[in-house]
């Protein structure tokens, strides 16, 4: 295949969520650039007091980093799953700490094993169809966008207001 | 600068808080330290006839029952003549650390967590939480009132 008609294609990372209200196979999707790097299990600092969506902080290169479990966070009135973890996915969040003005990265619990998938840019431009969100994800207050692609979901978290502090309880009653 | 810390094992994790707040060690379960009750409150007795409120840290860390860790001992921490009975796995013991090192939790971490924890003093792979004195006496009302950050 020639250069010129090589498709462009981008890379993503895709976790699987674990909601209550989903039917079929729902993932989170985090694009190339959003992701650092994949750790293997680690020792997870808790810290008290933290909702159950934080579980704790964990030393990334003298950063310390929030470690967010995304299947609390879109079943915020379900009691937390508290199951072990496979990997730490470390993620750019795009959000800027007020005070030292450092961008702020999270490391995100996966129970499974992080998918990799590329997709050529007219597949992400044709073949993925917004979909109306789980009422989970809706309450979340992370949500950027829902979509189908054959028979699995793929939600789009903005978790600004999560590495922030921001988020607060008020997301869930919405 | 150097300061000396008591390092305390607390639902598996390590706590630390200076030393000049520590006013000593009890054993849970011991027959002379009986966890007194009023008010719903829970106090436990201490030799010179002051008393301590009980808090269990382990309560409000997130992960829940299938985590807990067996606690042995209490600590006892005293700010402005206050006191409060901590229990934790262990005795616990002192060490040195440069004070200046210490890191912040990271802006995710609010309210309630963030004014206990003070800093967190990273050792290799281990983190060490630095208890705020005068908020661990606010402590066992947060855990009773189940509050979050």
């Amino acid at each position: 295949m020639t250069s010129e008609g090589r498709q462009a294609e981008t890379r993503t990372y895709l976790l699987p969520l674990a909601l209550d209200d989903a039917e079929g196979n729902v993932f989170c999707l985090f694009s190339q650039n959003q992701v650092v790097e994949i750790l293997g299990p680690r020792p997870i600092q808790r810290i008290p007091f933290s909702p159950s969506y934080l579980r704790g902080v964990v030393n990334y290169f003298n950063q310390l980093l929030p470690v967010i479990n995304l299947d609390d966070l879109c079943n915020r009135k379900t009691v937390s799953r508290n199951e072990g973890f496979r990997q730490l996915m470390v993620v750019r969040t795009g959000a800027v700490d007020p005070v030292t003005g450092r961008p702020l990265k999270a490391a995100i619990i996966s129970r499974t094993r992080v998918h990799m998938a590329k997709f050529a840019d007219q597949v992400l431009a044709t073949s993925f169809v917004e979909q109306e969100a789980p009422t989970s994800l809706k309450a979340s207050g992370v949500l950027r966008g829902f979509f189908q692609r054959q028979a699995h979901y793929v939600a789009l978290l903005d978790l600004h207001q999560v590495v922030l502090g921001t988020l607060g309880d008020a997301a869930s009653t919405n | 600068m150097m300061k000396n810390y008591f390092l305390a094992l607390i639902g598996g994790q390590l706590f630390a808080l200076g030393k000049d707040s520590v006013a000593g060690i009890g054993t849970h379960n011991d027959s002379r330290a009986k966890l007194l009750e009023d008010k719903g409150k829970k106090f436990l007795p201490l030799p010179d006839g002051n008393q301590a409120i009980f808090c269990d840290l382990q309560q409000v860390m997130p992960g829940g029952e299938s985590r807990r860790s067996k606690q042995s001992h209490y600590l006892i921490v005293t700010h402005e003549g206050q006191y409060v009975a901590l229990l934790m796995t262990g005795k616990g013991r002192l060490f040195m650390a440069d004070e200046t090192q210490q890191c912040p939790l990271p802006p995710a971490l609010t309210g309630v967590a963030r004014k206990l924890i003070s800093g967190v003093l990273v050792n290799c792979n281990d983190l060490i939480l630095l208890l705020n004195a005068p908020s661990l006496l606010k402590a066992p009302e947060w855990v009773a009132s189940g509050q979050r950050c």
